[in-house]
């Protein structure tokens, strides 16, 4: 091999390096570009929750400084405990869960039997019914929500618990994602518990909800966030303090004593904890499910 | 211990039948095989009896009761499932118990059942698994074992060795004829592999399109298929067949073809002749079916039947050996010391004692049974 | 057979009996509730379309006295230009910043986890929380906003009381909220394309743009098409962030129709004129989800 031969391999490998690098490098730089804009996008999302925690620790009258104090100095802790002490907060948070919770419970329980039946079982009308599920998706709860309204006024439900947990029972998307997920199951599995003796029931009670538990969670976080989260129906009928659910109450605080802002703050961070705390742990589970929500909200 | 008595059994899917107008008596301690290809209606036919399909028509009796309107889990069978169909969620302990706690028995009495069943089945040491845990043969066991703890009067199976490699399928095929002896029970074994057919079943009830073709003990089926459907469904490699024409010729019946001229020895010729009510005219289509091990090799110059060998496959305890002839293919079976090779021409004669000839609706000529 | 065909038909007819009443009784809490809460509804809210009176004072037939109302009020039709408007502003952007942050977040590989659970987590807020948050945002004296704007030496606004920024700024809160939802979306669907097309197209030397334009939009088609229905049913029922901050104002310049349903059956106790209204913006509702999928449909 001559000198100048290994010169030229040398160096065109050298520019088949250089030119690697160069690809590498701006590779980089578009990363880190991508993260530049993300973490913007973070902050963006995440600022205003930080900003009115660092508000409900200051008195409404510091409210306005300039320049704005972000830590607040001193800590004033009088907007929780107006909060906690002068409103009627602790029993809204009750109600909320209580709310929350039944329409949890209830739509699990009748939402996973119905899929059940849908999905495996067959009698006549079937077609028809499920497609007429379907076809309440298309209402918007806007057009229905006077006569809902009515009805649970002639029922004398108005400022009751069953007012506010009946009414959103009427909702077929819990029933779709149900039905999906138990056709997936082996049709042999129920006929094997048929045969052992199982009654209907039985099977739905023993071999189908046990084998649909993932479904069962993303269908309880997502029925349970769309009711901590409603507002117009629980606004519409539990209008008395004592019967209003969190985001009702939080809601009726603005104006109600020359709207004290810190306290405001306050109640929309406690509103928020829990949120953040659940999220944290079942954060697969959530956007799974809002992913089956993006049928209807 | 129980008899299955199936009468004029038919099943409709809107305007598909899978099930045409079955009759079959099932006889207590029976080991008895659906055989077909795969949309024959046997597994139709076997959820109905267990109760997970609906009867169109006909009635179905377990120990002379009528059972069309009993659901399953009141008509004292048991079933074993292609897939298994193991409770996922449940050990090998629940999954076995599970019928009997359905039943109400006591927890004790569930436990020392289970650990019996469990032993015969030697799961003994894997009760606390789960199904996912288990290999394809254990999860099999377990299926069964899920069937035997209950002790019903019938056992339905429905392919269930279909999922499991070659050796561990033929393991479990002794396995089950052992399981049949020890339990004395009543089995209908529903299977689209006809060796797993003719080893196990001391019956065979044969469907195509739902319809029962044939039903006897394997031997009979084999030796004397009644259309040219058993022949070739049952055997492997399967029976040859030759279309031609019958003709009288010379006072004998002959076998006309362009692959050969096959005049019937006199016995056989005197067997057609008994089962001829004038319907086998001159010159009637027919087509002829010898099955591989049922030809003699002979002289390729003066044979009757001639073919040049265009292929040779050792498989070890024979040979398989593929025929070229004037318009048709043949495959016979010759012992592994056999010296053709590709290009030879051999002559052939058939087993005039295992001959089959079939009519042009293809029905045997000698064991259709037109009342049957 | 054995049973004669009468006996078969009797017997039948109770195993049948049984074994359908189990599914239509599994079937029952649902329909039970369906039944009350959604079809008698909606029957009732037409029914009520053609009365006055309601709540508090009883009804009395009017015919189409409602709906020819609805047609000839002028606050009806802003209410529902309104809407439009609103959504005309919050729905492109919403998806173009969904979009954006789903293919950067494609990108990377590192804290993909958190950081989309941080641009996920406003979607969690109530609309009643997020509002609350953003009259913090937007408070003429306190707010995020004007203290960013002081802190830059520029004029001051006051977002919700001025007639011009009012709506906008009741759109950039449900930019601020929904974007994180879109993004989540958006990168399911981008995650679950085949990466092979996109190999291929590099080796062609289509660039990054290129294969944006006529790779990836193409192939989401059918996300896109579930989302742009969507995003239009929901904000057409935009309601709480107008509720509580702006309650309409300033001079009905963020009225939205869903909005002005809930002031006349409620406050001016006028359920069968928000009764017609409601039923209007049913149909409209239906009409635009229509004409989208026909429009999506011809396009591709």
């Amino acid at each position: 091999m001559s000198s100048t031969e290994v010169e030229v391999r040398a160096t065109a490998a050298e520019a088949k390096r250089a030119a690697e690098r160069g690809a590498k490098s701006r590779k980089i730089a578009g990363i880190s570009v991508s993260y530049l804009i993300l973490i913007i996008g973070c902050c963006i999302a995440i600022f205003p929750f930080l900003y009115i925690v660092s508000l409900s620790f200051k008195e409404s009258t510091s409210l306005v400084s300039y320049p704005p104090k972000w830590i607040p100095d001193p800590f004033y802790f009088g907007n929780y405990t107006f909060l906690l002490g002068e409103t009627s907060y602790i029993r809204w948070a009750f109600n909320t869960f209580a709310f929350a919770g039944s329409v949890t419970a209830l739509k699990i329980f009748f939402d996973s039997i119905a899929g059940y039946t849908f999905a495996k079982m067959d009698f006549p009308g079937k077609e028809i019914l499920f497609t007429f599920v379907l076809a309440t998706l298309m209402i918007p709860f806007a057009a229905t929500l006077i006569p809902a309204f009515l009805i649970v006024k002639n029922l004398g439900m108005v400022n009751t618990y069953w007012g506010l947990i009946l009414p959103p029972l009427a909702s077929p998307i819990g029933i779709f994602m149900m039905r999906q997920f138990i056709e997936s199951l082996p049709k042999d599995l129920e006929n094997a518990a048929r045969l052992d003796g199982c009654s209907e029931f039985y099977i739905y009670l023993r071999i189908i909800l046990p084998n649909c538990k993932p479904a069962l969670a993303v269908l309880g976080i997502f029925v349970f966030m769309t009711q901590w989260t409603n507002f117009i129906w629980p606004l519409v009928v539990a209008k008395a303090d004592e019967m209003r659910v969190l985001t009702v109450g939080l809601a009726s605080l603005k104006g109600q004593w020359v709207t004290n802002w810190g306290v405001i703050a306050a109640g929309s961070v406690m509103l928020m904890i829990p949120i953040a705390i659940v999220f944290i742990f079942f954060q697969r589970w959530f956007i799974a499910g809002s992913m089956a929500g993006a049928l209807k909200e | 211990m129980a008899n299955v008595e199936i009468l004029e059994v038919t099943k409709k899917y809107k305007e598909v039948t899978a099930v045409d107008n079955v009759s079959l008596n099932i006889e207590d301690q029976e080991f008895l095989v659906l055989l077909g290809p795969s949309g024959c209606g046997k597994s139709t036919l076997l959820k109905m009896i267990a109760g997970l399909e609906e009867i169109t028509r006909g009635e179905i009796y377990i120990n002379g009761k009528l059972v069309n309107y009993t659901p399953p889990k009141d008509r004292d069978v048991a079933m074993v499932f292609q897939n298994y169909a193991l409770y996922p969620h449940m050990t090998v302990k629940d999954n076995i118990g599970f019928s009997l706690k359905m039943g109400r028995v006591h927890k004790g009495e569930i436990g020392k059942q289970v650990e019996d069943v469990a032993k015969i089945l030697q799961l003994d040491t894997f009760l606390e698994r789960r199904p996912e845990q288990l290999s394809g043969g254990q999860r099999q066991r377990v299926a069964l074992g899920r069937a035997i703890v209950r002790k019903p009067a019938v056992f339905l199976m429905d392919e269930p060795l279909s999922n499991l490699d070659a050796k561990l399928r033929i393991q479990m095929r002794e396995e089950l004829l052992r399981l049949h002896d020890r339990l004395q029970a009543t089995i209908i074994y529903v299977t689209h592999d006809q060796i797993e057919a003719m080893t196990m079943g001391s019956r065979i009830v044969l469907l195509r399109d739902g319809v029962v073709q044939q039903i006897g003990p394997p031997q009979d089926v084999y030796d004397h298929p009644v259309n040219a459907f058993v022949a070739g469904f049952l055997g492997s490699p399967s029976i040859n067949f030759f279309e031609g024409q019958l003709v009288r010729r010379d006072g004998t019946w002959v076998f006309a073809s362009p692959a050969m001229q096959l005049a019937f020895p006199a016995e056989v010729g005197a067997k057609v002749d008994a089962v001829n009510h004038g319907r086998l005219g001159e010159s009637t289509p027919v087509s002829i079916g010898v099955r591989p091990e049922n030809f003699q090799v002979v002289d390729g110059q003066n044979a009757r039947m001639k073919g040049e060998i265009s292929l040779v496959e050792f498989v070890g305890s024979d040979k398989y050996v593929y025929l070229d002839m004037p318009s048709a293919h043949c495959l016979i079976r010759t012992s592994p010391w056999f010296h053709g090779k590709k290009g030879d021409t051999i002559g052939l004669e058939p087993d005039w004692e295992h001959f089959q000839l079939f009519d042009a609706e293809g029905r045997s000529v000698f064991w259709w049974n037109p009342e049957a | 057979m054995q049973y004669s065909e009468s006996e078969h038909k009797r017997l039948a007819r109770a195993y049948r009996f049984k074994k359908y009443g189990v599914a239509y009784l599994f079937l029952s809490p649902n329909l039970l509730f369906f039944f009350i809460f959604l079809v008698i509804p909606f029957f009732w809210v037409l029914w009520l379309t053609f009365n006055s009176g309601g709540i508090l004072t009883p009804t009395k037939f009017v015919g189409l006295q409602n709906w020819s109302r609805v047609l000839q009020d002028p606050t009806a039709w802003r209410s529902l230009l309104n809407t439009l408007y609103y959504m005309a502003i919050a729905i492109p952007t919403v998806f173009a910043i969904g979009m954006g942050l789903a293919l950067l977040l494609k990108r990377t590989t590192k804290f993909v986890t958190p950081i989309r659970a941080m641009i996920y987590f406003p979607t969690l807020a109530p609309i009643v929380v997020g509002a609350l948050l953003w009259i913090f945002v937007v408070h003429p004296d306190f707010g995020l906003f004007n203290t960013m704007l002081r802190l830059l030496g520029l004029p001051i606004v006051n977002w919700l009381g001025n007639p011009a920024t009012a709506l906008p700024t009741i759109a950039s809160l449900e930019v601020w909220r929904g974007s994180g939802y879109w993004t989540v979306l958006f990168l399911a669907a981008l995650l679950a394309l085949p990466t092979e097309l996109f190999d291929a197209a590099k080796i062609d030397g289509a660039g990054a743009i290129r294969r944006f334009w006529h790779l990836t939009l193409p192939l989401l088609r059918p996300t896109w098409l579930f989302a742009i229905v969507m995003a239009t049913i929901w904000n057409f029922q935009l309601f709480d962030s107008v509720y509580i901050l702006t309650d309409g104002g300033p001079n009905y310049s963020t009225a939205t129709a869903v909005w002005y349903i809930y002031k006349n059956t409620f406050q001016f106790d006028k359920p069968g004129y928000g009764a017609a209204m409601s039923f209007f913006l049913l149909i409209i509702t239906l009409v635009l989800a229509v004409v989208e999928l026909r429009l999506m449909r011809k396009k591709a």
